[in-house]
């Protein structure tokens, strides 16, 4: 009978399946769209999807004002990047200044002096000629010019036009969880990739801040909190190089036991003994929102992905090792749409964290991905990685390639995949979400762990640390970029 | 649509092209868009979900040369449609706190050539997303278990387990869909 059903089923697919007509290969649009970047037929779906919530939400919330309150659509999908000429012209003018001045208080880099040297312009996409199409760069370059001095505890901030560096400390965490409270800084300076050069920031309305948090919400990045003032509330709008001080945040915050998210009209920090809060930027207005479920600790990381309508935004807690062996395992929660928790699986994973990294704890080994939650291991544990798709189980994926090197790997988003690097070695990993598996990505530079973004186009770390030694070897100037083509070199 | 009309089509979309990968492409584009038909009941999104996968493997393919992408595609598809139907529960669950309950179903509604309806295909989409995916892979792409493992990132074991309870739990709503 089962056999009988099975040729049933078979025969019945087949012949309904293959009615239907399919549109015919078009091997043009398939190079155009690989050339246009990762992910940009999502981004179009999504955008779409965007486009009819909206026209949706504007319907409800005339005819319902009172349910408007609930919505909180990423704003920052529909703005189209905005880099003009004005912009070119503004670094231009501020290559003088980096060149003849730099700024005060600062010992510049013995490269500062060079003249950047723009990166070669890539050749227009050709979607006929694919074959003649430029590989991804053999490895990293260096940023040149850079107008700070290396540090501790700053941010490094993507805006979709310029890496935002501000802040942080002249000295070490000195080999745990503690920002240094010694001196700070409180310059800073854009980085426009497109030019590779540097613009300085205006002063900032406060003197020094290190170790504080900083999200880029679509129009000024904000920084928040720190050592020096644990609630102040700055906002910088690079566009106009300005600064404001805002409305206090509700609780302390620092980069040590607390989290940011922009999930685009909001801000939510999350501090796991304290509460979460969202910062509405446009009003001003700090609200407390209900927090993560779980057990209080002070490891956390929010993950958001803004290309999903509205934003997905997990929580993760967790400290070194796994439950049953004293440690703290993984918890993890999906924020829902009425922004009440639901909590998954947890995962119960033997995770060493050397002492000598007891600074970047099981959240920084996690990020999202377009295939869920990943938890990629140690380098130096022969143990699988993880993924939660948000629904079920997590699943154990395969170990991912190691160079020996018992670090941590701070997987760093790319377009829904993740690459994970390494402090003592040059050896990184790609997790391909789309078929879920791990691979060596680039013989490059050892990562700058939390010192790293993503542009789009590339990585850019500036102002690392210990890339050739340990934490307490002292700061070495570390800023490069790697061009990210197709995958891995 | 035979053979050598899509390897044509391919040919004229990379003048002079002999890369393995955009002559597999064409050979396996219609498969993959079906594949991914029987999997979501939806022409239009089986189409998209194709051609995001073949993106995907091409953009691999111009660092990391790949000259049989179809298992890379195959599994791309497979994780691409859970992908989306984990999105689409968000999404629903956003549209419910506008009161508008989703009326969209994309699982419904689809029809052959002369309006007939695709009762298996609809039947499939009424079974858990693993189970759907292991009578597609097995029964329309025609893979062996070992194949079906490889695209679904499971133990063989797992797809012969999940091949019988598909099949049992298929055959009762087939039963039900004709008594009723």
């Amino acid at each position: 009978m089962a056999d009988r059903f099975e040729r049933r089923v078979r025969a019945t697919l087949k012949g309904e399946v293959n009615s239907v007509a399919v549109g015919a290969p078009d091997a043009s649009r398939l190079a155009e769209a690989a050339h246009r970047g990762p992910r940009t037929g999502r981004t179009l779906v999504i955008a779409a999807s965007l486009a009819v919530l909206a026209l949706v939400t504007i319907v409800v919330a005339t005819a319902r004002p009172e349910r408007s309150t609930v919505l909180d659509a990423p704003a920052r999908v529909t703005e189209a990047p905005t880099q003009v000429s004005e912009a070119a012209i503004q670094v231009s003018e501020a290559l003088v200044d980096v060149t003849e001045s730099p700024i005060e208080g600062t010992e510049v880099p013995s490269e500062a002096v060079q003249a950047p040297t723009p990166p070669p312009p890539s050749p227009a996409p050709s979607p006929t000629a694919p074959e003649e199409v430029e590989q991804p760069a053999a490895g990293p370059e260096d940023v040149l010019g850079v107008p700070l001095q290396a540090r501790f505890d700053h941010t490094v901030t993507w805006t979709g036009d310029e890496v935002v560096v501000w802040g942080g400390g002249r000295t070490n965490w000195g080999g745990g969880p503690t920002p240094s409270t010694g001196s700070a800084f409180g310059d800073g300076a854009l980085f426009d990739p497109d030019t590779a050069l540097w613009q300085p920031m205006a002063p900032a309305p406060v003197t020094a801040t290190s170790g504080h948090l900083a999200v880029w919400n679509g129009t000024e990045v904000l920084f928040i909190g720190g050592l020096q003032d644990p609630r102040q509330v700055l906002a910088y709008d690079p566009g106009s190089n300005t600064w404001e001080s805002r409305s206090d945040a509700p609780f302390d915050l620092t980069s040590v036991d607390s989290a940011i998210a922009s999930t685009g009209r909001s801000v939510l920090v999350w501090r796991s003994a304290v509460g979460m809060a969202a910062y509405d930027p446009a009003t001003d207005v700090w609200e407390e929102v209900a927090a993560p479920p779980g057990t209080p600790d002070e490891l956390v990381a929010l993950h958001v992905d803004e290309a999903t309508v509205p934003a997905t935004v997990v929580a993760v807690v967790g400290a070194e090792g796994a439950r049953s062996q004293g440690g703290h395992g993984i918890e993890v929660a999906v924020r829902e749409p009425d922004g009440t928790w639901r909590r998954g699986p947890d995962l119960d994973r033997l995770i060493d964290v050397a002492e000598s990294h007891a600074e970047f704890p099981l959240p920084s080994l996690t990020t999202l991905t377009d295939a869920g939650v990943l938890v990629v291991p140690t380098q130096g544990e022969p143990i699988p990685a993880a993924l939660w798709d948000l629904e079920g189980d997590w699943v154990d994926l395969a170990v991912p390639p190691k160079n020996g090197c018992a670090s941590n790997p701070s997987p760093i988003p790319i377009d829904g995949d993740a690459i994970a690097g390494n402090f003592c070695g040059p050896t990184w990993v790609r997790f391909d979400a789309t078929i879920q598996t791990f691979e060596p990505f680039q013989q490059a530079r050892p990562m700058v762990s939390g010192q790293v973004v993503f542009t789009g186009a590339e990585l850019i770390a500036v102002a690392g640390i210990c890339c050739d030694g340990t934490p307490s070897s002292g700061a070495v100037w570390a800023s490069w970029r790697l061009p990210i083509g197709g995958g891995g070199s | 649509m035979s053979v050598s009309r899509v390897v044509g089509s391919a040919a004229t979309g990379i003048t002079g092209s002999c890369d393995p990968f955009l002559i597999a492409y064409g050979l396996a584009h219609e498969r993959t868009v079906r594949l991914a038909l029987a999997l979501t009941a939806d022409i239009g999104v089986a189409e998209e979900v194709a051609q995001e996968a073949w993106v995907a493997a091409y953009r691999r393919h111009l660092s990391v040369r790949i000259d049989a992408p179809e298992p890379y595609v195959r599994r791309a598809v497979v994780n691409l449609v859970r992908n989306r139907a984990r999105r689409g529960t968000v999404e629903r669950a956003y549209l419910r706190l506008l009161d508008r309950e989703t009326s969209d179903d994309a699982r419904s509604g689809v029809a052959g050539p002369a309006g007939d309806r695709l009762e298996m295909v609809e039947l499939l989409q009424r079974l858990p997303e693993r189970m759907r995916t292991v009578v597609a892979l097995r029964f329309y792409s025609d893979l062996s278990v070992a194949e079906t493992a490889a695209a679904m990132g499971v133990t063989e074991g797992t797809v012969k387990s999940t091949t019988s309870k598909a099949l049992a739990h298929l055959r009762d709503l087939w039963e039900e869909d004709q008594d009723g």
